[in-house]
């Protein structure tokens, strides 16, 4: 599998990390301006199961919360500890440091139907993305 | 009447013109076809208003009927103390920059206010020997509910482990809270006053979310808890103390025995016993469960200039962020109570507030030696440390003896019957603060003994 | 440098801000000793109580003098702004102004030195007075039953929830797990519904603020425990289809729930239980003259129609004859708090009651509509407001055509300080962009709403021409904007100082 990222309308990133069943997810460019300054993430616990779509982290800013769900389903393999002690890499560096967690997904087929970049772009461009 | 209403009649009328309306009543047109048109038919019996004296004297009249602390000496603890409270607490809380202010959610317009808070978690952390504080939450019994919440989340675990030491209304009050919740609540007896830390430790396993130990406990001993923290730990497990603030000037800290979580009835910090509340909960924790805790924090942090500063922080763990996530629903607190505990401290300082919690155990050991001369009266517990409280049983029904002792101008130990079953009707609790006079006590035990002999 | 030498350095800047006050731990001096209360020194404590059951961590207070003390809190004091000092329009918070007579109430020493657990004997003045306040708030809501028992609004709301968990039980309709709540709602609302273990669902509202009907058809099922509104709403919107609404919710066997914080605008006028709801809860630090204390404490009192009185938590006053008791009925879902509530605030809200009468009561509810309606009238094309026509006690401005500009709410809220008032609510209700919510209450004069329309008015002006000027704001407070950034980031909580500690 290609190092290509996918998105989802909900301004997440999910890329495969070196096994094509291991995937990293992050939140997006558009979506860590949209939060403003990150405080604090709350992440999951390795071992945890979670389906596609569901609530898999929560980003805090200082007047907001923001859910952040699995593009795909699968357990949660690793969390980016760096971020806990230092949440402003969410803001300085949202597809690198920035990471929050990874996935050892269920299912690929779920790739399918997330969006390519050019697919994302065109969300932002018609400003219909689902918001935080 | 009085309504507080500061209009006149023309300033109403120009207002209403300016509106374009031409009666106060039309403005009830936002309300359309909910009102009936003749209006409330009952609101009559609610009287015709009347005056700031005629007020204060109907008041005054009822709390005749009561028989307060100047009318009967206070031997009766169980939860609300009869400590010394400095006069300056009530000058400085009624100013009314703090007493008509709100939540400081504007921090420019609220530093005084902002600093107080700050203050007042510094100092309640202290003092449980633990790492922070919030901002206060609404009484003793809610708060400990609210560690149990967060011990509950943190360990998504659903067995909780209650010591048999605590108030048994305080119990009450977790269970109440946690009704909706499917959790299973079980209760870890006493062995003569103090926790069977043995039994304990064979309790548990990976399914309990915490253990809740209390100092001094509900019959007024002093519990151990050797041990305990590491043991819980090592299955995954929180502890948490909920103690007396009074007691901590001189006996272990919650932080000590290294709980995680540590609440505790504020109402001996110098709040009145004020018929039952408002009282002040507070909520202590290691740092680590910042952002599990409920209520307010307020934080140090820097202005824009580059001046230190203070502001409500963390707010996105809360209610008006987080909604149904949030870790609590909690909104008012018990703030303006937090200044008082504030003041108190800080007029008392450590060395006052040591002092004032050697009085109470050392008269509390006074009446306690000198209660128990008395013929067929025994000491619950008789070897287990005690603080300010302890048990006694009498040779009579204890019922009798406090009704006794009331008319007599003193109000006794709580007879335990109502709480605690039948077994204990012949059970009083008894308590001496260092409020109580050498001469008070004497006079008490006197009245005690001539009733034991009337009622035997 | 230290936490304390930075502190200290405070006016270094040099501007014209009020100087901030030391804190306590930098104050200290060790040795100073402040009040002297009755008491002895520990050392016979120390020599009969074993050493593993005594304190050895420093206990880290500060040490100053009374004067010190009075000094310090006078100050802190006067960096703060109560409604005494400024008019305090905040949104939803019904920051009135409440007679100082209500405050000598609870300086009265048969209620302030009364024993919680006195024997029902000697506490027939206060369960009496108690009682009387159960009556006038069943009069003024039209409820059945009332207790006086929840410490807050949101710790009333708990309460109604965990009566209504019990209610369906024992119908055995345990299907019965959600409530719905308008997307409008206070934050409690939902995390109430939460702690009581129920699922929140929530309803969005229609396009005029109030609550879509067709939604809330589709919403109601046989697993709808309760529907909870706030009436007014938090808009200041009286919903206009609410009997339509009652029946929709009553015909599919759910429960009816009143967030009563909005009091102040229909006392005496309307009642709760007259429109269909079965339980309601207020918040007397509100409309009842408690003053807000900085954040508390307050009462939030439940009233209930029949149906569900059995479960009022525990105790309940009883009166037989003429004689008051305490009782606990085992239907009850048990005690919420400590003993019986807080009596010092609720007997404030009686004694206003009884000091408006009936009349008055309503009075004050119309003059809440009155002085909503002229300041709203008076800032008419400022901004923005969401509705039309009349409002109720309160109404909510949008800025969002400032965004553009680099503008928010907050940055107006910061300029209106410097005019010398508190701020409107902001960033509520979170439905509606860049809010700024206004409730003026009944206690303004109309010089002092006039003023505030003009000083209003030259701000919005003033943002529109000069958007970098407002960035700056506050310029009179004691400190400008704190980064609250770093604040959540790494939280300092305490005073680093106590460590240090003397005794």
């Amino acid at each position: 599998m290609s190092a290509e990222r996918r998105y989802t309308p909900t301004h997440e990133w999910i890329q495969p990390f070196g096994d094509p069943s291991r995937m990293r997810v992050g939140i997006t460019d558009f979506a860590q301006k949209e939060i403003t300054d990150v405080v604090f993430v709350e992440l999951p616990k390795p071992g945890k199961q979670v389906p596609q779509g569901a609530e898999a982290a929560i980003i805090e800013s200082v007047k907001a919360a923001f859910s952040i769900y699995a593009p795909m389903g699968g357990e949660i393999v690793a969390v980016n500890n760096a971020i806990e002690g230092n949440p402003a890499l969410v803001n300085r560096d949202p597809y690198g440091e920035g990471w929050l967690f990874e996935i050892k997904i269920d299912s690929s087929p779920e790739w399918n139907g997330l969006l390519d970049e050019k697919g994302y772009e065109a969300l932002l461009a018609s400003g219909t993305g689902g918001g935080h | 009447m009085a309504d507080f209403i500061p209009h006149t009649d023309t300033e109403t009328r120009e207002m209403l013109a300016r509106i374009g309306v031409g009666h106060l009543d039309d403005l009830l047109s936002v309300y359309s076809q909910s009102i009936s048109a003749e209006g409330l038919s009952d609101l009559d019996s609610l009287g015709s208003g009347c005056d700031e004296r005629t007020l204060l004297s109907w008041f005054g009249s009822k709390a005749e009927l009561n028989r307060d602390a100047g009318k009967a000496v206070v031997f009766r603890g169980a939860g609300a103390y009869d400590h010394f409270i400095p006069a300056a607490v009530g000058a400085l809380i009624g100013r009314g920059e703090f007493l008509t202010s709100y939540t400081p959610y504007q921090p420019e317009a609220s530093q005084g206010l902002l600093q107080a808070i700050f203050e007042f978690q510094t100092a309640i952390s202290r003092l449980f020997g633990m790492e922070i504080s919030n901002a206060s939450l609404y009484d003793g019994a809610t708060a400990l509910a609210e560690a149990v919440l967060v011990a509950i989340r943190e360990t998504d675990r659903r067995v909780v482990l209650l010591s048999e030491g605590l108030d048994p209304e305080v119990r009450s009050v977790v269970q109440t809270y946690l009704e909706g919740l499917s959790v299973r609540v079980d209760i870890i007896p006493l062995t003569e006053g103090f926790t069977d830390l043995p039994r304990l430790f064979e309790r548990i396993d990976t399914t309990v979310a915490c253990f809740v130990g209390v100092t001094p406990t509900f019959f007024g001993t002093v519990d151990r808890f050797d041990g305990l923290a590491d043991k819980l730990h090592s299955s995954g497990a929180l502890l948490i103390i909920h103690a007396n603030p009074h007691s901590l000037a001189l006996l272990k800290s919650p932080g000590e025995w290294g709980a995680d979580l540590a609440t505790g009835e504020g109402q001996p910090l110098g709040l009145p016993l004020a018929s039952g509340g408002p009282y002040l909960g507070l909520m202590t924790a290691r740092k680590k469960y910042v952002r599990r805790i409920p209520g307010r924090l307020a934080g140090l942090t820097k202005d824009s200039e580059g001046r230190s500063c203070f502001v409500l922080t963390l707010q996105a763990r809360e209610q008006h962020i987080r909604r149904e996530k949030a870790n609590s629903n909690i909104c008012s607190n018990e703030t303006l109570l937090a200044l008082s505990s504030l003041c108190y401290l800080s007029l008392l300082g450590p060395s006052g507030l040591r002092e004032a919690a050697a009085g109470s155990w050392s008269n509390a050991h006074y009446l306690r030696d000198a209660l128990i001369s008395l013929p067929g009266v025994t000491q619950l517990f008789p070897d287990t440390e005690f603080f300010h409280e302890f048990i006694l049983t009498f040779p009579v029904n204890a019922n009798k003896v406090s009704e006794h002792l009331l008319e007599r101008g003193v109000l006794g130990g709580l007879p335990l019957e109502a709480l605690m079953g039948p077994d204990w009707s012949r059970r009083m609790l008894w308590c001496a603060t260092e409020c109580r006079t050498k001469e008070e006590m004497d006079e008490a035990v006197e009245q005690v003994r001539d009733i034991l002999r009337i009622l035997s | 440098m230290s936490f304390h030498e930075e502190f200290l350095n405070n006016d270094a800047t040099g501007t014209t801000r009020p100087q901030m006050e030391p804190t306590l731990w930098q104050k200290s001096r060790p040795g100073a000793r402040g009040v002297c209360p009755p008491g002895e020194d520990p050392g016979r404590f120390e020599d009969r109580m074993p050493s593993e059951l005594r304190r050895t961590l420093p206990l880290g207070l500060p040490e100053l003098s009374e004067l010190d003390v009075v000094r310090h809190f006078t100050r802190l004091s006067q960096l703060n702004r109560g409604v005494d000092t400024h008019f305090y329009p905040l949104g939803s918070c019904t920051m009135k102004y409440n007679p100082k007579v209500m405050d000598r109430i609870p300086e009265i020493p048969g209620f302030r030195d009364l024993h919680p657990r006195m024997d029902e004997n000697g506490m027939q003045g206060l369960l009496s007075v108690l009682h009387e306040c159960e009556e006038a708030l069943k009069t003024l809501l039209g409820m059945d039953a009332i207790t006086l028992a929840p410490a807050a609004g949101a710790h009333g709301e708990l309460t109604g929830i965990l009566m209504a968990r019990r209610y369906f039980e024992s119908r055995n309709e345990n299907n019965r797990t959600e409530i719905l709540i308008p997307d409008s709602a206070h934050g409690t609302n939902p995390a109430s519904a939460a702690m009581g273990g129920f699922t929140v669902h929530v309803l969005p509202s229609g396009a005029d603020g109030g609550v879509d009907l067709d939604r809330l058809e589709k919403a109601l099922s046989n697993r709808t425990a309760l529907v909870m509104m706030t009436v007014p709403s938090t808009l200041g919107i009286f919903e206009k289809e609410l009997s339509r609404m009652v029946s929709l919710v009553k015909s599919a066997g759910a429960l009816l729930y009143m967030d009563g914080a909005n009091f102040n605008a229909f006392m005496g006028i309307l009642r709760p239980g007259d429109l269909g709801f079965d339980i309601v809860h207020i918040n007397t630090h509100k409309t009842l003259a408690t003053p807000h204390g900085g954040g508390g404490p307050g009462a939030g009192p439940v009233g209930v129609k029949a149906a569900l009185a059995p479960f009022l938590p525990a105790p309940r006053i009883e009166k037989k004859g003429e004689r008051f008791s305490l009782v606990s009925p085992k239907s009850s879902i048990g005690p919420i708090r400590s003993f019986i509530g807080s009596a010092m605030v609720l007997l404030r809200a009686l004694g206003y009651i009884r000091m408006l009468g009936g009349k008055g009561a309503r009075r004050v509810a119309l003059y809440a509509l009155l002085n909503a309606n002229y300041l709203r009238t008076l800032l008419d094309g400022v901004l923005p407001r969401t509705g039309d026509g009349l409002c109720a006690h309160e109404f909510v401005l949008s800025a969002k055509e400032l965004v553009p500009d680099g503008l928010h709410a907050s940055d107006l809220a910061k300029e209106i300080l410097d005019a010398g008032y508190y701020a409107p609510t902001i960033s509520f209700p979170l439905i509606v962009p860049e809010a700024l919510m206004v409730e003026p209450t009944e206690t303004e004069s109309k010089a002092t709403l006039d003023r505030f329309a003009e000083d209003f008015r030259r701000i919005v002006d003033l943002a529109k021409k000069n958007p970098e000027r407002l960035k700056g704001a506050p310029r009179l407070t004691p400190v400008a904007r704190p980064d609250e950034v770093s604040a959540a980031r790494d939280p300092v909580l305490t005073d680093p100082g106590s460590f240090v500690s003397h005794s």
